[in-house]
């Protein structure tokens, strides 16, 4: 298999979840709840005083109490249709990819939003701390709030960012959007 | 990134979700009997269990629920392997993955916005995978590092002597100093 190959194969396991904790978690509920079953069968075979309540009681109270049968199969629905979405939905880890020669870079979208947050900081001439970045699968919102007194032109962030998103190349492609405060705050 | 079957993962979490929504199923009958057609009833009649089970039906219970407990174990403590010690292996030789680590940190030592690196190998369909992890500082300028990550991977691939699959992750370092290779 070539390295290019490899390499995006390997980069979309580091980029969306594996479900291993999902199924493992799943699978030590049932090991338990196996276990449990397990031990009372064995006891009600062998004659002995059950653990909590013997097979035939355990069948008995959950057929014939009906708003216990209603209960547990709400319950096991929740369980089920949770199951169900985590198999079926794609699991996506919050990361971007950039293709370069050499290498796969896969960015946290944290780290992108940092550095986005930098990008528009500097363009507007605000401290770092009064510019805040969220950053999903295919946009990027930029909130900026002014020094008291100081206008910001929105404009000139706007494209101080969308450069810093160009100049990444991630993928899923990126739109930035750009918002500035009506308010400024004075620096501490 | 682990050899975990990523597919067959999501086959079990489906059939999971699924055996539980019979489970609801059977267990709501009450009400829902009156909706549900006869082919589906009778269907249903085989997965109730019997109300007074004799001592055979108790054994064979006990030994499903053993083999239940057997191999959801067996795959629980089987997820997650795949990470080796050595992440490159040459005709004659191996390189250890803290070579490679050694390697990536002096390429990337000039690089002020990364704080520390490290890098592992990984089986993953029969070949190697290195996975580089950097840690950059709050704020660093991707436009900048990204290349040099780049470049600093050709350099080690250079002085490795062999084109390698490798994948860096940039991630975010928190409080932790630069480490320094000296």
């Amino acid at each position: 298999m070539n390295t290019r190959r490899m390499r995006r194969i390997a980069a979309r396991r580091e980029r969306h979840s594996s479900r291993s904790t999902a199924v493992s978690v799943a699978l030590v509920l049932v090991a338990l709840g196996g276990a449990y079953l397990g031990t009372e069968c064995v006891l009600a075979a062998v004659g002995a005083q059950p653990l909590l309540a013997a097979p035939a009681d355990l069948v008995r109270l959950a057929v014939e109490d009906e708003p216990r049968r209603l209960g547990i199969a709400a319950v096991l629905a929740v369980l089920g249709i949770i199951a169900l979405v985590l198999a079926l939905t794609l699991g996506g880890r919050p990361r971007h990819r950039v293709e370069r020669e050499s290498v796969t870079v896969i960015v946290d979208d944290e780290v992108l939003a940092s550095g986005l947050s930098r990008a528009a900081a500097d363009s507007a001439g605000v401290p770092r701390q009064q510019v805040r970045t969220s950053v999903s699968r295919n946009r990027a919102a930029v909130r900026v709030t002014p020094v008291s007194g100081r206008a910001v032109a929105q404009s000139a962030v706007a494209q101080a960012v969308a450069s810093a998103v160009t100049a990444v190349g991630a993928r899923p492609v990126i739109r930035s959007r750009v918002q500035v405060a009506e308010e400024g705050v004075i620096p501490r | 990134m682990t050899r975990s079957n990523r597919t067959l993962n999501r086959v079990l979490l489906a059939l999971i979700g699924l055996g539980l929504l019979v489970g609801a199923v059977l267990a709501a009958r009450p009400v829902l009997d009156p909706l549900l057609p006869e082919p589906v009833l009778s269907v249903l009649d085989l997965g109730t269990p019997p109300q007074d089970p004799d001592t055979t039906q108790l054994w064979i219970a006990a030994a499903a629920c053993a083999l239940i407990i057997v191999i959801a174990l067996a795959w629980v403590l089987t997820r997650g392997r795949g990470r080796t010690r050595t992440a490159v292996v040459r005709p004659g030789d191996e390189i250890d993955a803290k070579v490679l680590t050694a390697l990536a940190t002096d390429a990337l030592r000039t690089q002020h916005d990364v704080l520390h690196v490290a890098s592992a190998g990984y089986r993953l369909r029969g070949a190697r995978v290195v996975r580089v992890q950097v840690e950059v500082r709050p704020g660093a300028d991707l436009g900048r590092l990204v290349p040099a990550v780049d470049e600093a991977m050709a350099v080690m691939q250079r002085r490795v002597g062999l084109e390698l699959p490798v994948v860096a992750q940039l991630s975010a370092g928190g409080n932790r100093t630069r480490s320094r290779v000296d």
